[in-house]
């Protein structure tokens, strides 16, 4: 039986780019002047790029999770997922790594970016 | 509401240090960070900070700079504020201006967004050209973090 299509470590790490290209275009609105509209427009280029290599579905639950305040992304510490500080299962890790299963949070629901 | 006086003290402030180049100011301001166990390595901070103003310059027209970044050499949210002496230094090539004020920031990677309030307040203070001459003017740290102490961004 062919095994179900989760999203690749690969994947993941795109979208952990896009989040912090995300949040240094958050960075940019405090520090530069709105007349400075060059500056944002560099970095929403870079935004469009990114998103370019991320699959639509992944891309929609992202922003879903954004959208409601939370990251849509996040690293784990050892197997602690860093977004809501809960554990994750050591097995659920492993099948991650292999692709077996989605890099989610059960908890939270973020992408986990768990690159060592 | 975030308050300044939670992450800056007079131990955190430098006066007065000398630097003719951008890595050069980064690792005098990153220095209290370090002594202090929030930097556990500084290349590696160093290194991401260079990244980030890669990325997009973090001078203010004004000149005022806010070095940050994320981190894994980060064990928590911190702030160093450097006044250097005139004339400062262009420390970014995007931005045609002198700096003379730095609030460098060093962000924890897992917490990507805990500085934005923090950065937000800060940026408010340095937008304010009496704030900034205030700063400039002061003769020691405790002076310096006195100030920033008490703005509360009103």
């Amino acid at each position: 039986m062919p095994k179900k299509k989760t999203n690749n470590l690969s994947e993941v790490l795109k979208l952990h780019e896009l989040q912090e290209t995300e949040i240094t275009r958050d960075e940019t609105k405090i520090l530069h002047n709105p007349n400075e509209k060059e500056k944002l427009e560099k970095l929403d280029a870079i935004i469009k790029e990114i998103e370019s290599h991320i699959p639509e579905s992944m891309l929609s639950r992202y922003r879903k999770l954004r959208n409601s305040g939370s990251l849509g992304v996040t690293k784990i510490k050892g197997t602690m997922c860093m977004g809501c500080y809960i554990s994750i299962p050591q097995g659920d890790i492993n099948r991650m790594k292999k692709g077996l299963i989605a890099s989610i949070c059960s908890h939270c629901g973020c992408y986990l970016n768990i690159e060592e | 509401m975030i308050l300044l006086r939670n992450f800056i003290t007079k131990e955190n402030v430098l006066l007065g240090f000398s630097t003719v180049s951008q890595s050069e100011a980064l690792k005098s301001l990153m220095q209290p960070m370090i002594d202090s166990g929030v930097v556990t390595d500084g290349d590696l901070f160093l290194s991401d900070l260079l990244d980030r103003e890669n990325k997009m310059t973090t001078v203010m027209e004004n000149g005022v700079a806010f070095p940050h970044a994320r981190s894994n050499a980060i064990k928590k949210m911190a702030v160093t504020v450097g006044i250097l002496p005139e004339p400062g230094i262009e420390f970014s090539l995007e931005q045609d201006v002198m700096s003379r004020i730095f609030f460098l920031i060093g962000v924890p990677s897992y917490a990507p967004t805990v500085h934005l309030p923090l950065l937000s307040l800060l940026a408010k203070f340095a937008n304010q050209k009496i704030n900034r001459e205030k700063l400039l003017t002061v003769k020691t740290c405790g002076t310096a973090s006195k100030i920033l102490s008490n703005y509360k961004g009103g």
